[in-house]
C-alpha cells in the first residue's frame, strides 16, 4: 500500500470562518441609547441596560417593555468595489422587571437582538482574499442577555448577568461508492453515498457586571465589565469508501481535524458618566477599554491524511499537508470614546420630545496588513441623531407611558491603503473604506 | 490526482458545512417544569407560573405577582437490548440542565388590569445547544429517547384572562436548524478554493391554550402545539475537479422533531386535594424520518442509483395521564405540596424487521413531588422537587428474513430499561 496524502492544505485554509464579535458592539441596542452613541452607561434605564449596563435596571422607575426594529445598510469597499457585506437587520427588545425583594429594589431584566433572517452565519473567504474582517460576519449573530439587578443603598446600583452564544463541535462520517461518470452509461448521480452525523451546538456563555454610583441628583456613573467570548468551529470527519471508475474499484480513507475560531467577543471594561448639565439637557461620556489583543486568527488549524490503497502510476498524489497552525493576528487593544447629548423639549403637559445626538470614534484594532493576511479595516467615526415623543399617561390601560424613539446612525470608515511588502503577494497592494448607515426605531411602554 | 483530491472536497466539505440542530424536546418528554413533571406531564388545566409556556399559556393569566425561576434536572437513562448480534446496554449520555423562568403580569390599568401575564419558559442542557445524532439506520439506538433529551426547551408565551373563568394564551416554541452551503472549486492556479456559507436559523412552532374554570373547583384546559422541526440542510457543490464529477452531496436530515399536539385536562380542586385527568394526542404520522438522501436524484434521471432513504413509518399515540397533589398547612406563612402521577407513552416507532434499528419501547412513567411555598414575613420563596421514573415494557423486534445476519437486531431483539429524571426549582415572587 502507498501512503497517498493529497493537497488539501489550501482547503483547509480556505474554510476559516471570520472572527467576529457582536452587532450590539457596534450598531447599538435600543433606538434611544444608539442615538446617544452608546455613552449611556451612567443613564441607561430601559431594556438596553441588558447590554450597556445592568446595574442600570434597578433604577428603573416601573416595569418597561420595549420591542423595535433595526436596519443597518453597509457600504463597505475594496479597491473601489462593493465587498458586498451584507445588511444587518433584527427585531429589538427586552423587558425590564424592577420590584423589590426583602425590602430591596430588585430588578430582572432581557434583552434580545434577533436577526430576522438567521441567528448566526458562518462564512469562509479563502485567507488570501482581502476582506472586511470585523463587518462581514460580525454582525451577524443573534444577542440574547438576561440580568439582574439590586439598589442596596439610594446611590449604588450593581447588576449582572449572561449573554449567550452558540458554538459548534462534530463528527461527520460519509461512506459509500463515488462511481466516475461514463458518458451514455452512468453519472455522478449513480453515487451510492451515506453520511452520518454526531455533532453539538454548544453553549457559550459570557458574563456581564456593571455598577452605577449616584452621588447627586444630577450626576451618575458607571463601570461596566464585558468578558471576553470565543466561538470555535470544531469539526473531525472522515471518509471511508470506493471511487468506482468501471475498471477500477479505489478504496480510500481519508480523515480531517479542523479547529476554526469562528467569532470573537473581545473584553470591555467601560468608564461612563452622565451628567443633567440643565433641567432638561443630559450629557453622556463614555470610554470603552476593549481587548483586541486576544483576538485569534480567524485561519483554521487543521491536520488531515489521505490513504489511498492503489500502485497504478496514473494516480500521482500529492505529498501530505503539512497540519495548519496558529497565526497570531496582532490586533491592538483600544480605547474607544463616546459621547451623546439628549434635550427633552417639551410640547404639551404631557407630552414630550427628545432630541439626541452622539459621537463614536474607534480606531481600527487590524494592524497594517503587509504580510500573508489580509484583512481590510479601516477607523470608524459613527455619528448618530434620534427623537420621539414620551407621551405620560396616555389612558386609564397604560398608566406610566408611551414612548416612541427613532434613531439614524451614520459610520464613516476614512479609507485606509495596504502596501504589502512582498510586491509578488497574490493580493496584492488594496485600499478599503466606506460608510455604513443604520435606522430604528424602538416602540415602548412604561408602566410606574 | 483528481480523485484522491475529489475525495478530499468530499469529506471537507461534510465536514466543515454540516452543524447540528437537535432532536426533541425534554418538555416533550418529561414535561417543562418540576410542578409539571410531578403532575405527570400534564398542563393543560394546571400549569402555573412558566411551566404554563409550555404546558398552557393560557394559565399564565393567573400569575399576580413577578417570579423568576431557576431549577436543575437530572436525567439517566438505562437502556438494554439483548439478543445474539445486541450490545446489552446502550449507551446514552446522561442529561443535566437548568430550569430558567419568568412571569411579567403586566401592569395596565382599565379593562385589563390583571388580566395579561407574559412569560419566558426555558430548560437548557448543561453545555449544549441542541445535538444532531444521525447514526446510520442499522446501527444501535434509541433515537426518539436519548439524544431526544439533549436539546434545548425554549418557549415564550402570553396568557389573557377574558373573564368569566375564560383565559386563552398564545405564544411560540423555539429551536434552532441549520442552512447552508459550501461551494469548491479549482482557482486559475489550480489550487482547490472553498467557499462555505452556514446560518442558523430559527424555527418556531405555535402553542395556544385555553381554560376554563366551571365552578365547584372544577377546570378544563385544552393545549395545542404545533409540529417542531428542526433540520440541518447543507448543500455541498463541487466543481472542476477533473476527471471526478461529484454530485451535490446533502449533508442533511432532521434533528429534532416534536410531533404535532393536542393535549386535553380536567382537574378538580377539592379542599387541600386537586385531581387532575388528560390524555396528550401526538401526531406522529407526520413524521417522515430523521434521514435524508445523501445524493439525490436530478429531474434528468430520475432512476439514479443513489441511495435512497427508507421510510420511518411511525403511527400517531395517545397518551393517557392522571395525577393529583395534597397540601397542607406547615405554618401560617408556609405550605406544602405532595404530588404523584402516572402517564402512559406508548412508542411511535414499529417493529424493526428490516436493516434499521430505531428501537423504542412504550413506557409508563410513575411521577412524585414535593413542593414548599412561604409568604410574607418569610421570603417570598417556592420550592419543588420532582421525580420520575419511567419504566420500558419489554419489546422484541423480530427481523425479516433478507436482514443481514450481522445486523445487530438480528435474527431478534428485546429492548427494555428504566429512565430516571430528577429535578429541583427555586422561584422567587417580588
Amino acid at each position: 500500500m502507498r501512503r497517498a496524502p493529497i493537497a488539501v492544505l489550501s482547503l483547509v485554509l480556505l474554510c476559516s470562518a471570520g472572527a467576529e464579535a457582536g452587532p450590539v458592539d457596534s450598531f447599538g441596542l435600543g433606538s434611544r441609547s444608539t442615538a446617544l452613541g452608546g455613552a449611556v452607561s451612567a443613564s441607561v434605564r430601559d431594556f438596553s441596560a441588558n447590554y450597556y449596563n445592568p446595574s442600570g435596571l434597578a433604577l428603573a422607575r416601573g416595569t418597561d417593555l420595549s420591542a423595535g426594529y433595526v436596519y443597518v445598510a453597509q457600504d463597505l469597499e475594496l479597491n473601489g468595489r462593493d465587498s458586498q457585506v451584507d445588511p444587518v437587520h433584527a427585531i429589538v427588545g427586552g423587558v425590564v422587571a424592577p420590584g423589590a425583594i426583602f425590602m430591596i429594589p430588585f430588578a430582572f431584566g432581557l434583552a434580545v437582538h434577533l436577526p430576522d433572517d438567521r441567528l448566526s452565519r458562518a462564512r469562509s473567504m479563502r485567507p488570501e482574499d482581502a476582506r472586511w474582517v470585523l463587518w462581514d460576519n460580525r454582525p451577524q449573530l443573534i444577542y440574547l442577555s438576561t440580568n439582574l439587578a439590586i439598589r442596596p443603598v439610594e446611590w449604588l446600583a450593581i447588576g449582572g448577568g449572561v449573554s449567550f452564544l452558540a458554538a459548534t463541535r462534530g463528527a461527520f462520517e460519509i461512506t459509500g461508492t463515488a462511481v466516475l461518470p461514463v458518458e451514455g452509461q452512468r453519472t455522478e448521480y449513480d453515487s451510492e453515498l451515506r453520511h452520518e452525523v454526531d455533532a453539538d451546538l454548544t453553549a457559550v456563555r459570557y458574563p456581564a457586571f456593571g455598577i452605577t454610583v449616584t452621588p447627586n441628583d444630577r450626576l451618575d456613573f458607571a463601570l461596566v465589565y464585558r468578558d471576553e467570548a470565543q466561538i470555535e468551529l470544531d469539526i473531525e470527519a472522515e471518509l471511508r469508501g470506493t471511487v468506482d471508475a468501471t475498471l477500477l474499484a479505489v478504496p480510500a480513507h481519508y480523515e480531517l481535524s479542523s479547529t476554526t475560531m469562528n467569532a470573537f467577543i473581545p473584553r470591555q471594561l467601560v468608564l461612563g458618566a452622565s451628567w443633567l448639565a440643565l433641567d432638561r439637557l443630559r450629557i453622556g461620556l463614555d470610554v470603552t477599554w476593549v481587548n483586541w489583543a486576544a483576538y485569534e486568527s480567524p485561519i483554521s488549524r487543521s491536520r488531515s491524511a489521505l490513504d489511498v490503497d492503489i500502485n497504478l502510476p496514473s494516480f500521482e498524489l500529492p505529498p501530505n499537508p503539512k497540519p495548519t497552525g496558529r497565526i497570531d493576528p496582532g490586533f491592538q487593544n483600544r480605547l474607544v470614546p463616546r459621547l451623546g447629548v439628549e434635550y427633552r423639549l417639551p410640547v404639551r403637559r404631557r407630552l414630550e420630545l427628545p432630541l439626541r445626538a452622539g459621537y463614536v470614534f474607534e480606531r481600527s484594532p487590524v494592524p497594517p496588513q503587509t504580510g500573508r493576511t489580509s484583512f481590510a479595516d479601516a477607523d470608524r467615526h459613527v455619528l448618530s441623531i434620534g427623537s420621539g415623543f414620551v407621551w405620560a399617561e396616555p389612558g386609564e390601560v397604560l398608566p406610566g407611558n408611551l414612548r416612541f424613539d427613532t434613531h439614524v446612525q451614520w459610520a464613516i470608515l476614512p479609507t485606509r491603503v495596504t502596501l504589502k511588502d512582498n510586491p509578488a503577494d497574490t493580493t496584492g497592494d488594496f485600499s478599503a473604506g466606506g460608510h455604513q448607515l443604520g435606522a430604528g426605531a424602538t416602540l415602548s411602554l412604561g408602566f410606574p | 490526482m483528481g480523485v484522491a483530491r475529489g475525495f478530499g472536497c468530499l469529506v471537507l466539505l461534510a465536514a466543515i458545512g454540516a452543524a447540528p440542530a437537535s432532536r426533541g424536546s425534554p418538555a416533550d418528554l418529561f414535561g417543562l417544569g418540576t410542578r409539571t413533571q410531578a403532575l405527570a406531564g400534564s398542563g393543560a388545566a394546571l400549569s402555573d407560573g412558566y411551566e404554563a409556556t409550555y404546558g398552557n399559556p393560557a394559565l399564565l393569566s393567573r400569575v399576580r405577582m413577578r417570579q423568576i425561576t431557576l431549577g436543575w434536572q437530572a436525567v439517566r437513562f438505562d437502556l438494554e437490548a439483548e439478543g445474539d448480534n445486541a450490545p446489552g446496554q446502550v449507551p446514552a449520555d446522561s442529561l443535566v440542565g437548568t430550569f430558567i423562568g419568568a412571569v411579567l403580569p403586566v401592569p395596565f390599568g382599565g379593562l385589563l388590569e390583571d388580566r395579561i401575564a407574559l412569560g419566558l419558559g426555558a430548560f437548557t442542557p448543561s453545555d449544549l445547544i441542541a445535538r444532531a445524532r444521525l447514526l446510520y439506520p442499522e446501527r444501535a439506538q434509541f433515537p426518539v429517547l436519548a439524544d431526544r433529551a439533549q436539546t434545548l426547551s425554549l418557549s415564550l408565551a402570553l396568557g389573557l384572562d377574558l373573564g368569566h373563568g375564560l383565559r386563552v394564551g398564545g405564544g411560540a416554541l423555539a429551536l434552532a436548524e441549520l442552512v447552508g452551503t459550501v461551494v469548491v472549486r479549482t482557482d486559475a492556479t489550480g489550487r482547490v478554493g472553498t467557499i462555505v456559507d452556514d446560518q442558523l436559523v430559527a424555527t418556531y412552532a405555535p402553542v395556544f391554550g385555553a381554560a376554563f374554570e366551571f365552578g365547584d373547583g372544577f377546570t378544563a384546559g385544552a393545549t395545542f402545539r404545533g409540529a417542531l422541526e428542526g433540520e440541518f440542510d447543507v448543500v455541498v457543490q463541487v466543481y472542476d475537479l477533473g476527471t471526478l464529477v461529484v454530485p451535490e452531496l446533502n449533508i442533511s436530515g432532521v434533528a429534532q422533531y416534536d410531533p404535532m399536539q393536542l393535549e386535553l385536562a380536567l382537574a378538580r380542586r377539592m379542599g387541600a386535594w386537586t385531581a387532575n385527568v388528560g390524555a396528550t394526542y401526538k401526531r406522529w404520522s407526520a413524521f417522515d424520518g430523521w434521514r435524508r438522501a445523501t445524493v439525490e436524484c436530478p429531474s434528468s434521471q430520475p432512476d439514479c442509483k443513489a441511495l435512497r432513504v427508507e421510510p420511518v413509518g411511525f403511527h400517531d399515540t395517545i397518551v393517557p395521564r392522571a395525577a393529583g397533589s395534597y397540601e397542607l398547612e406547615l405554618a401560617d406563612d408556609a405550605r406544602a405540596t405532595l404530588r404523584a402521577g402516572l402517564f402512559y407513552e406508548p412508542s411511535p416507532v414499529p417493529e424493526q424487521r428490516g436493516s434499521s434499528n430505531y428501537w423504542d419501547n412504550d413506557r409508563v412513567a410513575l411521577t412524585l413531588g414535593y413542593g414548599v411555598a412561604m409568604s410574607e414575613p418569610l421570603p417570598p420563596l417556592r420550592i419543588d422537587l420532582a421525580y420520575q421514573h419511567h419504566f420500558l415494557i419489554p419489546r422484541t423486534h423480530e427481523k425479516a428474513q433478507d436482514v443481514e445476519p450481522g445486523n445487530v437486531g438480528h435474527p431478534r431483539v428485546e429492548t427494555r430499561g428504566t429512565v430516571q429524571v430528577l429535578g429541583v426549582t427555586a422561584e422567587v415572587s417580588f
